[in-house]
Parts: structure tokens; sequence; C-alpha cells
């Protein structure tokens, strides 16, 4: 191993190392198969191959999803998947799927298309995480895809009420089913974590641990104590360092509450007056050249072809006839 | 610059200058040319053939007339904004002594007019983009656009293109792309519509009318709620209409809207099932009659019948293509689409209906505004009559036709009506249904109803 | 804040995509009707497995029902998807909400399972779910020759020209938009047909030497299996390895004959 294996990700708050859901599979499933991975945060998924975070590299090797991930580090010898059965493996793969069918959905609800949690938690963050111009592009491409997702399902629907209590249904009855196979046991197949454990953690960790303002189907799965168990105990275990930076984080702020700092109210502010001023400026710029190149040049075929006040009310009046 | 001059045939005729009182009709003239000022696109054929008649006047009240008649031909073709007629004795070569010189003074249109509208009907507001082009190739041709993007993600655009051709009986071609949504909570489905329509129309007698069109269109149906009735839902999805129409039209009305004389002839018939899936033969016929009994009391008499029948069991006739009845425009005193059959509250139309209306018109009592804001309204007092139901033709015809005279539907009642423009009428209503059917959305008391077309 | 719901909620919530309410514990009425496509002629790969694997529960549940074929039955029904039931004024679309529906009638293949099983069926039915019936779609619209050859005169069969062509492509990119946000358009048909392989292993290991997945008696899970499986041995198209890949796997094919003895062929004998 003479180069070390390396990660973007997305950077992690509220006690989490991440705060998105495959950066987090990842590396749940590095820490178990006992990878030694560099993180790096970038926070910017512009520069990757699909646009995407996470993104391994060791090497020459660029990849980007967790089944390419553990089959590159199978080859290597790393995986959590050992010790299981054929049997095991099967159900690792069935409950996969049941979170990608029945959770992922919703998660992306809460996250990005839950009015009140994108506009007053998830774009503020995105914003601030996300490098200038980034920021004013990935939230809300974001949020299309996310539109887009729900749309591609849920093509027969249009009450956005009767939409929600949908997904939002079935992921209750998900996170039900994930207690329930999970009961006592440490882990989904005994005292050791495997790939499966890696995925449902990604899952239901950003879930728990976010403070979202409208918090439906996180109360739900603060309902599943084991689950909440199952969040904390590997957090815990595998990622102390994110729970000790929150924690002096927290009480930082928190010391500095006092004084009110005018930069904290408003981030970024001398950016976006900069931005303002370009924008006004240009726009000002762009107009004054508009109307000037109309008055000096195209003069006759604005005239015939702009509709003017008068050719507007004829047309009224012809379309009355 | 068309300039016309006319053929070479002197007629010299003794007239008396001399007379004081001038009989226009007395003057002999000749009209030996005629100007047209200000064309540009628009080419000399048709002009020609259009002021052409002018050179048969032979007397200067004849001229005046004629240049008048001639005018309102010019403004037909559709190219023009406004026309100025001068008449001038001829100079020149060529010029006769009783000769005239008629120019008209024309401004073509422009290029291409627009507009931009915001519209707010059916639950739902829409903002419309309109274009149109007038006078496209110098023959009076016309391509008209519309697009229209609703709230709720509506779209619907008709892209329309109109050529007049030569000839006495004043034909046009039209070719019409169209998309449409409409929703039907009463029936509780909605609909898109795109398609495309082929029209031509002409004159067989002056006030004749006829339009033979083909039309072949795409409708998509679909439930609009989940609890749409199930006679309903049967017949969502897909389906193509292929389908040849004549309208004939006589209408000697003086207004379209609340006119005081005249009247109206409709025939509509449908032949629908040359290709698509969909097949029928449909006539609609309204008649309407007006009469002014004594000074701004007009009664006015109005039936409507339509009948359809499937031509083959391998169309299908769709809830779209049916007959409805009911509503403040139609069978009033009855909720829109509220007489005959209904399944869950989703009323399913059928096969044939008639509905007749008697209205007497007066003005406003003690006549407010007359003269001016007031003569757009009316007070009416009315006795609407009608049936809707499903006839079968072939053995079935006497006792269905029993069973269709046993149900007939009254209402009477009396409003106000507004008229908006040339082009609408509102009418708020006290209306009281007397004969209704178990199946039938009676609703007795205050209606309101805007529209175009009217019982 | 809700109570831990651990065992209630596995009897599923009702309705909830049909917005109905549900009267509950009302007894089977005589007149239930379930609509498909026309078999012969129209029905797509994807729209059979998810009929029979309704038709196959409510056999399984002894359930008397009527098959209606309606050409227009996709756009009948509340959901967009076949097969959906009419049973009173309810109509129920898709295999999830039917299997609520009859539960709530107290009716259930799986009330003798302790809760890990049910959590474990649960999980299988979501690989089944997404992994045969997405590849199915993909088979079905995004394979060039499968479109051309089968899904185009099938689908258009009872549409008149020239609707067939543009209803189908319609319907193609609206299938393309759904296996784009899973994660499926962009794969390769031999991605496609490893992850058909990774799933029917996994079924296989899951199914072990047992009859049914969980022992003597069927349930909805051995209903969706037999829905997909069944159809994808019994469905020509133009390349087979679809069915080859299932017929690698001995168990399951004992399962779909079993299935198939048990429920169907003793309904037509009768």
């Amino acid at each position: 191993m003479n180069r070390p294996m390396e990660i973007n990700i997305w950077g992690g708050d509220w006690g989490l190392p991440s705060v998105d859901i495959y950066c987090l599979e990842v590396m749940a499933y590095a820490k178990f198969s006992g990878v030694p991975l560099q993180t790096c945060v970038t926070n910017n998924p512009f520069w990757t191959p699909n646009g995407r975070l996470p993104v391994f590299k060791h090497g020459k090797q660029v990849l980007s999803s967790l089944p390419e991930i553990s089959a590159y580090l199978k080859q290597k010898n790393f995986s959590a998947d050992f010790g299981l059965t054929q049997k095991q493996c099967a159900d690792a793969a069935a409950y996969t799927q049941l979170l990608k069918e029945k959770l992922h959905l919703a998660l992306q609800y809460v996250w990005w298309l839950d009015t009140k949690n994108y506009t007053e938690l998830i774009r503020p963050w995105y914003a601030k995480a996300l490098p200038f111009p980034y920021n004013y592009y990935y939230p809300g491409k974001y949020e299309q895809e996310a539109k887009k997702h729900l749309e591609a399902l849920y093509d027969q629907d249009d009450d956005p009420l009767t939409i929600e209590s949908s997904v939002y249904g079935e992921a209750e009855k998900c996170l039900t089913v994930l207690s329930v196979r999970l009961g006592d046991q440490e882990f989904f197949f005994g005292s050791h974590p495997t790939s499966l454990d890696a995925t449902v953690y990604a899952f239901l960790a950003p879930l728990l641990k976010v403070p979202f303002p409208s918090p439906a189907l996180q109360n739900y799965l603060k309902a599943c104590t084991n689950l909440v168990k199952f969040v904390v105990r590997i957090t815990q275990r595998y990622f102390p360092y994110a729970i000790q930076e929150y924690e002096a984080k927290k009480s930082a702020e928190s010391g500095a509450q006092g004084k009110s700092d005018p930069e904290s109210d408003f981030p970024n502010r001398r950016r976006y007056q900069i931005v303002a001023g370009i924008f006004a400026t240009a726009a000002m710029t762009g107009y004054a050249l508009s109307t000037g190149l109309v008055q000096m040049s195209t003069k006759d075929e604005v005239s015939e072809n702009s509709a003017d006040y008068k050719d507007l009310f004829q047309a009224a009046e012809n379309t009355e006839d | 610059m068309g300039t016309v001059h006319a053929k070479d045939k002197r007629e010299p005729y003794p007239h008396d200058t001399e007379q004081q009182q001038i009989h226009l009709d007395g003057v002999k003239v000749r009209v030996d040319k005629i100007n047209v000022d200000g064309l540009s696109r628009t080419k000399d054929d048709i002009i020609i053939a259009t002021v052409k008649d002018l050179f048969q006047a032979k007397d200067f009240q004849e001229v005046i007339l004629c240049a008048q008649k001639v005018r309102g031909k010019l403004e037909g073709l559709g190219c023009f904004r406004n026309i100025g007629i001068f008449i001038d004795t001829s100079s020149g070569p060529g010029a006769t002594p009783e000769g005239l010189e008629v120019t008209f003074h024309v401004r073509e249109l422009k290029r291409i007019v627009g507009g931009v509208n915001t519209l707010v009907g059916n639950n739902e507001g829409s903002l419309a983009v309109g274009m149109r082009m007038p006078n496209l190739f110098g023959r009076g041709e016309k391509l008209h656009t519309e697009y229209s993007y609703g709230a709720k993600k509506t779209s619907a655009f008709t892209v329309s293109y109109t050529k007049p051709l030569r000839g006495s009986l004043s034909p046009i071609i039209t070719g019409t792309v169209f998309q449409a949504g409409s929703e039907w909570p009463w029936s509780g489905y909605k609909q898109i519509e795109r398609g495309l329509l082929i029209d031509f129309g002409f004159n067989s007698a002056p006030w004749i009318r006829h339009n033979l069109q083909w039309e072949g269109a795409w409708r998509d149906v679909s439930c609009l709620t989940r609890s749409a009735a199930f006679q309903v839902r049967e017949q969502t999805g897909p389906s193509l209409k292929s389908s040849v129409r004549h309208i004939l039209l006589l209408d000697r009305r003086d207004t379209a809207i609340l006119p005081s004389s005249g009247s109206l002839v409709k025939l509509t018939q449908e032949l629908a099932g040359l290709g698509g899936d969909v097949g029928f033969f449909k006539n609609d016929l309204c008649l309407q009659g007006n009469w002014t009994l004594l000074p701004d009391m007009v009664l006015q008499a109005t039936l409507q019948a339509g009948f359809l029948t499937r031509i083959s069991n391998n169309l299908n006739v769709s809830i779209c293509d049916q007959f409805f009845l009911g509503g403040p425009m139609s069978l009033r005193g009855f909720n829109t689409r509220g007489v005959g059959p209904h399944k869950d509250g989703n009323a399913l139309g059928a096969s044939a209906y008639w509905a007749g209306g008697l209205h007497l018109f007066t003005p406003l009592p003690f006549n407010p505004g007359k003269g001016g804001f007031g003569d757009l309204f009316r007070t009416h007092i009315f006795i609407n009559a009608g049936n809707l139901g499903n006839v079968y033709l072939g053995q079935e015809i006497p006792t269905s036709l029993k069973a269709y005279t046993k149900t007939t539907r009254l209402s009477y009642g009396m409003g106000v009506t507004l008229r908006l423009g040339q082009m609408a009428r509102v009418e708020l209503n006290y209306c009281i249904p007397v004969l209704f059917q178990r199946e039938d959305q009676p609703n007795p008391g205050v209606q309101y109803g805007i529209g175009i077309h009217f019982l | 804040m809700p109570s831990v719901l651990l065992t209630e909620s596995l009897a599923l919530e009702l309705g909830d995509r049909t917005g109905n309410s549900i009267p509950a514990h009302e007894p089977w009425p005589q007149d239930v009707k379930l609509f498909q496509p026309y078999e012969v002629e129209q029905i797509l790969l994807p729209d059979n497995a998810n009929c029979l694997a309704v038709q196959t529960f409510l056999k399984m549940c002894g359930l008397d029902f009527e098959v209606e074929q309606r050409s227009n039955a996709e756009y009948m029904s509340p959901s967009g998807r076949v097969p959906f039931i009419k049973c009173g004024a309810f109509l129920i679309a898709e295999l999830d909400p039917i299997i609520s529906f009859v539960n709530n009638k107290g009716i259930s293949l799986s009330d003798k399972m302790d809760n890990a099983q049910k959590a474990d069926m649960r999980a299988y039915m979501s690989l089944v779910n997404t992994v045969l019936a997405n590849a199915e779609l993909y088979i079905t619209w995004c394979d060039k020759t499968t479109l051309q050859e089968v899904t185009k005169p099938r689908f258009g069969s009872v549409l008149p020209w020239p609707l067939n062509h543009v209803i189908v492509w319609q319907k193609r990119s609206q299938v393309v938009k759904k296996l784009g946000v899973l994660g499926w358009a962009h794969k390769t048909l031999d991605e496609v047909y490893q992850e058909v392989e990774n799933c029917c292993n996994a079924l296989s290991v899951r199914l072990g030497n047992q009859p049914y997945f969980f022992g003597d008696r069927p349930t909805e899970l051995d209903a969706l299996v037999f829905g997909h499986l069944f159809t994808i041995l019994t469905t020509p198209l133009p390349n087979n390895r679809f069915a080859s890949i299932v017929r690698g796997y001995s168990n399951l094919i004992d399962l779909c004959k079993l299935v198939e003895k048990e429920y169907f062929e003793r309904t037509a004998e009768s």
C-alpha cells in the first residue's frame, strides 16, 4: 500500500461525520472493513466525475458508489461482509433494496421538498458550505432532482398532501421493519457491523441528528429506540471525533452568544454586497445598450415588428370582433 | 400602386349643368380611374378584383354607394387598418368629360400584431400570448397564433392559417392546429384535446354560409378526482376522432347578442369514424327567432335539438362526444349538465336532447341611463323546457320516444342580462324549476351565467 | 409524537394510495372484479407480472374475483398502474394496497408468521419490486430490439394509427424518466442482467429447500415472486437471456411449478 486511499466528502455537522447519505455510507463501510481512509472535506461536487460526492481515490482509481468501492476494496482484501453466510448476504441485499425503495424518497422529501426544512435549514446550510458561486447552483439543482424523483414515482397524484402522507407512510413502515429486524442485537448480523449496517446507518443518522424544523418522520424514528441506540452506538464507536467537534462548536457558540456579531447575523455579507453591485451594474448597462442599439440601427425592423401600444389595442379590438 | 383604367367606351350623355338642385342619381358619370394609395405588400390582383365593381356605376349616387361597398370589401380583406375615399373629376390623358377618378387611401396593417393578456376562468389564471400576421403573402392570408399557459400547468395553443380564395361565393380555407385542455367537474373528467382542423367556408346564397370541415383530434380523457363515477372512469384514456362536419348557418339577426329582430338557423352534422377509433353520426340544430312586439320589447324563441347515433360496434363514443343539458346558459334552473343520466353525482350525458326557450326582453324598469350605460341592460322573463336522454334507433324507437316525451323538464324565472361588448352576455336570474326527474340536479333560486351562446 | 407501532404497523396502513377510507371488516363481496389489459395481444411483461402476482395473491387467500380485460385498464386505474380491483365502491390498485385492503378484512397469508419473518418478507418483496420490476421495465422499454419487436406492436395494438406511435413514445419517455430517477436508465443491458442474477441468487438462497419462502404455507412474497418469475419464464422475447437466468435456479422453478399446480391448474379443472 504505497499510496493512501482518499475520499472526498461533504462536511459534517450536528455530530455527523458527513451530512450526505452516500458519503456516510462509504465512510462507515470503510471503518467497518478497517480500511485506512483519509477523508477530505471538499463540499464541492463540481469537479467530480459524475457531479456527486463522495469520490474515492486510490492512485489512479476514481470511484463514486458503494458497490464499486466495496468491490474494489474486496480486491484489496478489505470487506465488512467476510463473516456472513450466503443467506445473510441475501438478507443484506434484500434489506438494502428495502431502504432504497422506501426510505430514500422520504429522505429526499424531508431534505429538499419539505418547504420549511428546505428554506430554513437545508438551503442555508448548503449555501454556506459550498464555495462561491456553486452555492447559487447546487441547492436548487438538488431540489429539482428531488422534485423530479417524486414526480416520476407519483405521476398520477396531484394532491401534495396525499403524496406526502404516502411517502412518509412508506418510510414509517420501513423503519418499523428495520426496528423489528434489528431487535436487541448490536448490529444487524450479530456483533460485527456489515455493509448493511453501513447503509442503514447512512440512511438513519442524518434523519436522527439533523435538527429539522419540521420533524414528523424524525419523531417516528426517535420512537424506535433500538434504531436510535444503533445510530448512537456506531457514531460513538467509529466517529467519536464528529461528536467532539460538534460539542466543541456548540460550547463555543454558547460562549459567543452574548456578543452578537453582525457578521454571523448575515453570513457572507460583503460577498452578497459585491454580487448585488455587479448584478445591478450589468443590468443597467445591458438595458442602456439594448435601448441604444434599438434606436440606432434596426429602426425599420422595429417599427414593423414590434408590437406598439396601438397594435396591442388593435389586436384586442380585432379579437373582439 | 394599383391604378386601373376603365375600358375606353365613351357614351357622351348630355346633362344639364345649369340645374340648381342636383339629384345625385341624375348626374351621369363614368368612373375613369381608380387609384389605391398606400399599397406596399398587398398584391394588385386581389385589389383589382375587389374594386372592379366600381366601374359599373353609372351615376353619381351609384358611385358613392358602390365606393362604400368596395370599401367594405377592402376592409373584409383584413389587410388594412383605415381606408379613406376621395372622389374627384378625372384629368390627364384619357379623361372623359364626365369622368371621375376615385382614390382609396389605405394603410396596411403591420406585418405582425401581437398582444399579451391574462385570463381568469375555470378556477385557474392563465397567461395568453397572441400574435397575428395579417396579409402574410399579400392576398389577405392570415396567420394567427395564440398560446396560453395556466397556473395548473395546462397549456393551450392554436395556430391557424386562413386564405381567402377568389370567387363569388367568398370561399375561405382555414387550417388550424390546436391543443386545449378543459375540465368538466360536473361530469368528473378532464380532457386534453390536440388536433388538426381544416375548414372550407363559402356562401351558397347571400345569407347562407356553409362550412365543410375535417377534424382529426386526439382526446385524452382522465378522471378529475379519485371519486369520479366508475362509468366515467371506464371511458378514460386516449381516443382518436376523425370526422367530417357540415355546418349550415343562416343568420339574419341584427346583432348576435340581444338581437331585436331577425332569425338564426344553424344546422351541424358530423360524421366521425373515417379512421380513428371513435365513430358516430351527430346532428345538432339550433333555431332562433326574434320579434319586436312593442318598442324596446323583444320576444325571443329558441329551439335546440341534437341526436347522436353510433355507426359501428367497433367504434366508441366517448363521454366528451355526448350531449349534455342544464345550466345557466342552457336549461336554466338546473345545475350545469344537471339534466339527464347521473351516476355518483357525475353527469354522463346522453345521445339525444331538445331544449326550447321563450324569452321576453324589456329595458330596465323606468329606463335608467337610457341612451348610454342603461342600454346594455335588459330584464327578461323566460320559460325553458327540454329533455336529455338516450334514444335508440330500431325497434325500440316507440318505447324510448314515449319515455322521452313523458320526462320533459320545465323551468321559468326572471332576471337581468347585461351585454358585454359584441361578444358576450351576463345573466343573473331567479329560476324556478317546475318539472324535473329524480336523477336531475335542479338548482332553484339565483343563478349566474356568463358566456356567448345562450338558450 | 407517535407511539411505537412495531407490531401494529406491520398490518400496514390502508388505502393511502387510493384515497378511499376502508370500512373495517366487511365481508368480501361477491362481485369483485380485477381489471387488467388484454392478456393475449396487449399486456406487457411488467404489467403482466404485476397482474399475475395480484391474481395469485387473491387465489392464495381463497377470494373470488373475476378478471375483466380492458384496453384502457391503465388509464382507468386510480394510480395509473395495473392491475386494480373494484370491490364494491372501492378501487384499489397494485399489490401492496390490495394486500392491505385484504388484511383489513381479516384475511392474511402471513398472520402465522412472527414479526422478524414479516420484516424479512417485506425486505424480499422490496428486492423483487425494485430489481425484477425495474429490470422488466428496462427490457421492455429501453432495449431497442424488444421495444421495436414486442413492446410497440403490443402496446399500440389497441390504438388507432397514428396514435399508437405517439402514445408508445409518450409512455416510453415516462418509463425512462422513472428508471432515470431510480438509477436504472443509464445501466447497460449486461448490468441489468447482473442485477437480475444477483436478485435471483438472493431469492434462491433464501428459499433453500423449502416449498415456499416461509415454510409450508404460501405468503405474499410467494405470490409476488411467482407473478414475476412465471411471467419472465413464459413471455417470449427476442432475447431470452432473462428467462435463462431464472432457469438457472432450480428451486425457484420448483416454486413456480408448485404455485401453478396448486392455484392455477386446480381452478382450471374445477
